[in-house]
């Protein structure tokens, strides 16, 4: 771990530049133990996939102070203990022609339906949350679906979109531009600003998709119109 | 309740307090003021909360009409602004009467300026701020012509009422001070000076955002690195060569190499800078820049 100050308020934890549960689970450790050591003085800690980006009050807190807290992680291996929740996201995977399953399924020499059964077999992990508010960066796309990102951005990727870019796949929260292919959609309402938790996900959530109907995703796009709290995790064991 | 209403809103006015914080784990911008400095002093000038909502005047300003008394100040950007057709001073605080008219002019110097009103503007907060985002559009939308704002009327006004001068705040400062950032040490020698010997303009699509920025671009070796925490003041060198400065609507993370961290005060800075001025980046000695891997631990 490399731990440097990135500015007056700030510090910059770095791990190996992999994306990787290792990383995952020592990040996760890493901002448990910072909430728990100092309950006071942290204004926002920023989880990456091989970094940790703390931000500080530079009056209650010095850099020095944390960086050695963090730095006594080293000697612990990170155990998977940390409580989880585990979502499951239904998906309309009806491909009107404008978005990428056709295509991408045939690239990748797959039928539209071996596409989505190896999709939606896999659990993913939350590794982080960025790009716009509430989009969670999946980890644990099965090699046969990796796929680059599109060399023209999209200028519109509707909300609800799930998208494929490299070796992630990731959920759109909102309507935005971009990169990602694009293999279907959640009716599901990802971010809510109005909660106080506005994201359902925190990172090491696992995620896993499930196949819906187009009636379905009318119903479910009502429902969860309705309830913010429409989708609850379905914590197995 | 005071109503203060616009007669004419401005090309870009907005709700702001000084930020979003403890969300960006989920993605959401910090927002605020672009220019800090100026904002926290027009709240302090009237003994508010230095987090109290005031209204962020970008390049255009606004018409309004106070329905209540109360207490204003200006500061920041200098629209030569006028209360019933006189001429005001900024950093000072204004006495209103009801049905005054408060009218920003032609643009003099700077670029936003800062209305706070006493005990802040009444608005909602969405997580824990006032702040209106460009990007994750929160907070109340820009403001309208025939909108109404909301203030506590006030009729308490003490005399102690000198203008304050911010000694060492330039408007038009072209140097913008900047450490190092996160991925500096991954460029050449010759990479970095011509960073910092270049003279860049600042492109008219910049905003709240970003600053793009236009000048003669570098030429690295691409660096492949994966998506890390960015802030306010990151400077991204993407394969264009062309650096990019995010501002406080900037998004949380970024998968650009992070060259520089312009200071607090070079954001402040910058935020008063139109399109079309030039900047050129210069280093500074941050006394707390250091590797804290050196460290022992306790």
């Amino acid at each position: 771990m490399t731990i440097r100050q990135t500015g007056q308020n700030s510090l910059l934890a770095e791990w190996p530049p992999i994306i990787s549960q290792s990383n995952l689970l020592a990040i996760k450790q890493a901002v448990v133990l910072l909430e728990n050591t100092f309950p006071d003085g942290l204004i926002d800690l920023v989880p990456a996939y091989a970094s940790l980006t703390v931000f500080f009050e530079e009056d209650l807190l010095d850099a020095a102070q944390i960086a050695a807290t963090l730095k006594a992680l080293e000697h612990h291996k990170p155990t998977s203990d940390s409580k989880n929740n585990h979502w499951t996201i239904p998906v309309l995977f009806a491909d009107e022609s404008q978005w990428d399953l056709t295509e991408l399924a045939a690239a990748k020499g797959l039928t539209i339906v071996e596409f989505v059964k190896i999709f939606t077999t896999q659990v993913y992990l939350v590794h982080m949350i960025g790009f716009l508010p509430g989009f969670p960066y999946l980890g644990g796309l099965p090699a046969p679906l990796h796929h680059p990102r599109k060399s023209v951005p999209r200028t519109k990727v509707p909300k609800g979109a799930v998208g494929i870019g490299g070796q992630q796949t990731g959920i759109y929260p909102s309507e935005s531009p971009g990169g990602w292919n694009i293999i279907g959609q959640t009716p599901i309402n990802l971010f809510h600003p109005n909660k106080e938790l506005p994201s359902p996900f925190l990172i090491g959530d696992q995620v896993e998709f499930t196949q819906i109907d187009q009636a379905q995703f009318q119903k479910i796009s009502l429902l969860s119109d309705q309830d913010p709290f429409y989708l609850k995790p379905d914590n197995h064991g | 309740m005071g109503r203060l209403l616009m007669i004419k809103a401005g090309l870009l006015t907005t709700m702001q307090d000084l930020g979003r914080f403890g969300f960006r784990k989920f993605g959401v911008p910090v927002a605020g003021a672009m220019d800090q400095n100026h904002a926290q002093l027009a709240n302090l000038i009237l003994g508010n909360d230095l987090n109290a909502p005031l209204l962020e005047i970008t390049l255009i300003g606004p018409e309004l009409v106070f329905e209540a008394e109360t207490v204003v100040c200006i500061t920041g950007a200098d629209f030569s602004p006028t209360l019933n057709e006189l001429a005001i001073l900024p950093n000072k605080k204004i006495k209103i009467n009801q049905g005054d008219r408060l009218k920003f002019n032609r643009l003099q110097q700077g670029c936003r300026a800062y209305l706070a009103i006493k005990n802040g503007f009444q608005t909602t907060k969405v997580l824990g701020s006032c702040s209106w985002c460009c990007t994750a559009e929160l907070g109340i939308t820009p403001l309208k012509k025939g909108g109404v704002l909301f203030y506590e009327s006030s009729t308490i006004f003490s005399a102690s009422n000198m203008a304050i001068r911010l000694p060492d705040f330039q408007f038009n400062q072209r140097n913008i001070p900047v450490m190092k950032g996160p991925e500096y040490h991954k460029f050449s020698k010759q990479t970095i000076q011509k960073l910092l010997k270049t003279s860049y303009k600042i492109l008219a699509r910049s905003n709240r955002m970003a600053y793009a920025l236009e000048g003669e671009p570098v030429v690295f070796d691409s660096l492949e690195m994966l998506s890390s925490a960015v802030q306010p003041g990151t400077v991204q060198l993407p394969p264009s060569g062309l650096p990019i400065v995010l501002m406080r609507d900037g998004q949380t993370i970024g998968g650009y190499p992070r060259i520089f961290q312009v200071t607090e005060e070079g954001i402040d800075q910058l935020a008063q800078l139109k399109s079309g001025s030039t900047i050129q980046f210069t280093t500074v000695e941050c006394t707390p820049y250091k590797d804290l891997l050196s460290l022992e631990s306790p």
